[in-house]
């Protein structure tokens, strides 16, 4: 042992730029445990959109089936099942990016940056991080759904959770490659605002792109998370305002910028926290 | 540790700078989009962070970035971490050229071989500390029974053992600062560099740290690795730490100054100190007429006194005899003018070559929220 080892009091073994295995799953298993150290991100990840589901669909129950007049049978209650879900995965989404930002600040992010470790699992970890823990907060949303009236199919439930994951890909790698560029969370307020909410607003969540103007189904239609949304609707509901292939390609094509999109914006210098 | 110590105390007083470098940069230039009023449209101001700076830090050495807040200390730091990009000139760590043009598989591993301590510590205050460092070994490549032991060992070294398992968020400044250090030495590196580590740490938690700091720096590494570049001879690890007060300067074996950008002094700190002669004078907080006449009564005795953009009147005495230092001493008494007469400081080489001052030692231990603001700003 040399000196050094014998004052850190350890046994040698080199440090290197490996292909980040390594790093990834530590950095994931650090998203997870942050997450179940944050009760209140929990709560409000997972209770905001039951809270939202139980009011929107008691205060449209006597108005013939809510905004859109769709999902024939069943109540409007049965409608907000696939936007709930999303928002699940929203919420989560944003939280993945402000705690981006907040790493940032606290210095862990410097840490990593300044480490051999690629910048894939960095983003990798993040990403996979929203779409585990939405997940798991989404299949409350559809234990829940039956109640409702929409009757799950295995095979719904496997599309959904597919479609599911494509949205909590794209939405969380937006959110990162947003936040990248953001100086505070109070900015990134401003951005949630000004553009992911309203593509959730615009996405179907609250009323059907086939009920909708004709001008507003155009701009629904070029929102990018409305084609998954609607692969989702399709897969829980059986209904769409799409066509299904364009649906699931705009759900792949969603995930693929979702991943992509980071990476490019990371290779950037960070902003000083 | 206090062998070390002496050790180290006996070697710090002047060491020469032959070995090659570490860190060599040459003609470094970062410069800053303005933000706020005049930022936008024909009216952008930019602020220049670096301004041609060139330097050559020794490999094996302590070597202090000393410079008041706003000195570019940090910009330097953030580019020799490779956190950020040197607008122009050439910029070389451990024998890699660092640039725009450096690939990515090139920067890492040129990161696998530094260490940095950031002026906030970068431990997630969530986790414990052996998650911390746990975490941090991972990034280096390092898992299972090799980063279980590098932890373990680390932590008895800088004492951290018992509270391995604690939570950051309960520990003191001065533990979370010796976790963070272990942070930073978990891979050994070659190189590790420090930006004002010690601010927001008490007096003794603040000298723990630096005694720690020399402990390290005394030792040698890792010998006979195969790691190419300047520092891999297993020698010290070399160490470039940045800070605003004279006395954690002083401790390093060559100080480089920096002010508004610019290396304004390099070199060993007795050497900074004698180029001002044996004794300074200070004519400090005195009346205006007092001051005239101090300047009166200095260039009279031969000695070249200036008024400094700080309003302190400094008198190196390099070049005067000892009766005239003598006789100015005394007409300076008769005035009734309120001076100092002592060794040159750090601070003063410093004045005298920018005209302001430099905290001579720390200063009131910055709260976490006023760090953060002040980051933020």
């Amino acid at each position: 042992m040399s000196d050094v080892d014998a004052l850190l009091g350890m046994r040698r073994g080199p440090a290197r730029a490996g292909g980040g295995g390594a790093s990834f799953r530590w950095l994931l298993r650090r998203e997870l445990v942050r997450f179940g150290r944050q009760r209140s991100r929990v709560i409000a990840a997972l209770g905001t959109p039951l809270m939202i589901w139980l009011v929107l669909a008691s205060g449209f129950a006597g108005s013939g089936g809510g905004p859109g007049g769709v999902t024939d049978g069943a109540g409007y209650g049965a409608y907000l099942v696939p936007g709930m879900a999303v928002m699940v995965v929203l919420f989560t989404s944003i939280f993945a990016a402000i705690s981006l930002i907040e790493d940032r600040h606290a210095g862990f992010l410097q840490s990593v940056l300044v480490s051999p470790a690629p910048r894939w699992a960095l983003v990798g970890s993040k990403v996979a991080a929203v779409s585990l823990v939405s997940l798991a907060q989404a299949v409350v949303i559809l234990v829940a759904a039956p109640l409702t009236g929409v009757a799950l199919t295995p095979m719904g439930v496997a599309l959904g959770l597919a479609a599911l994951l494509s949205i909590s890909v794209g939405l969380s790698g937006l959110g990162l490659a947003l936040a990248w560029q953001v100086d505070s969370v109070q900015g990134f307020h401003g951005v949630m605002n000004l553009v992911l909410m309203p593509m959730w607003l615009l996405s179907g969540a609250f009323f059907a792109l086939e009920g909708a103007s004709t001008w507003l189904r155009a701009v629904m239609s070029l929102n990018p998370l409305t084609w998954p949304s609607e692969a989702l609707r399709w897969a829980l509901l059986g209904e769409s305002g799409l066509p299904l292939p364009l649906a699931w390609a705009g759900a792949g094509t969603f995930a693929a910028v979702g991943m992509v999109l980071p990476m490019v914006v990371m290779q950037r210098p960070v902003r000083q926290g | 540790m206090a062998v070390l110590r002496a050790e180290q105390g006996a070697r710090v007083a002047e060491e020469t700078t032959d070995a090659a470098p570490a860190i060599r940069l040459e003609g470094v230039t970062r410069t800053y989009a303005a933000k706020g009023k005049g930022a936008k449209g024909g009216g952008a101001r930019a602020r220049v962070a670096l301004d041609s700076v060139s330097l050559s830090v020794p490999a094996g050495q302590r070597t202090a970035l000393l410079g008041p807040n706003g000195s570019g200390k940090s910009t330097l730091l953030r580019i020799l971490s490779t956190l950020d990009r040197a607008d122009s000139g050439t910029v070389e760590v451990l024998g890699q050229m660092i640039g725009a043009r450096s690939g990515d598989r090139e920067l890492r591993r040129l990161r696998a071989r530094l260490g940095v301590v950031f002026q906030a510590p970068a431990l997630d205050k969530l986790l414990t500390v052996r998650e911390n460092l746990l975490a941090q070994a991972a990034l280096f490549g390092l898992s299972g029974r090799a980063a279980t032991e590098r932890v373990e060992g680390a932590a008895a070294r800088l004492v951290i053992t018992d509270r391995l398992g604690d939570r950051v968020a309960t520990l003191s400044g001065g533990l979370v600062r010796r976790a963070d250090l272990a942070r930073a030495l978990l891979h050994d590196p070659e190189l590790l560099l420090l930006d004002e580590p010690t601010i927001g740490l008490d007096p003794r938690a603040r000298e723990e740290f630096l005694e720690t700091l020399e402990a390290v720096s005394s030792v040698t590494r890792g010998a006979g690795e195969q790691r190419g570049g300047a520092a891999a001879d297993g020698g010290r690890m070399t160490i470039l730490l940045s800070t605003h007060l004279m006395d954690e300067a002083q401790r390093c074996q060559r100080v480089v100054m920096l002010h508004e950008g610019r290396v304004v002094a390099d070199d060993a700190p007795a050497r900074l100190r004698r180029s001002l002669g044996g004794w300074v004078i200070r004519v400090q907080g005195a009346a205006e007429h007092s001051v005239s006449r101090a300047i009166a009564i200095l260039t009279e005795a031969g000695v070249q006194a200036e008024r400094q953009a700080s309003g302190v009147v400094l008198a190196p005495t390099s070049s005067v005899s000892g009766e005239r230092l003598e006789s100015a001493v005394v007409n300076l008494t008769r005035a009734g003018v309120p001076f100092e007469i002592g060794p040159p400081t750090l601070g003063d080489v410093f004045m005298a070559r920018t005209g302001e001052e430099l905290a001579a030692t720390m200063e009131e231990p910055e709260t976490p929220r006023a760090l953060q603001r002040r980051r933020k700003r």
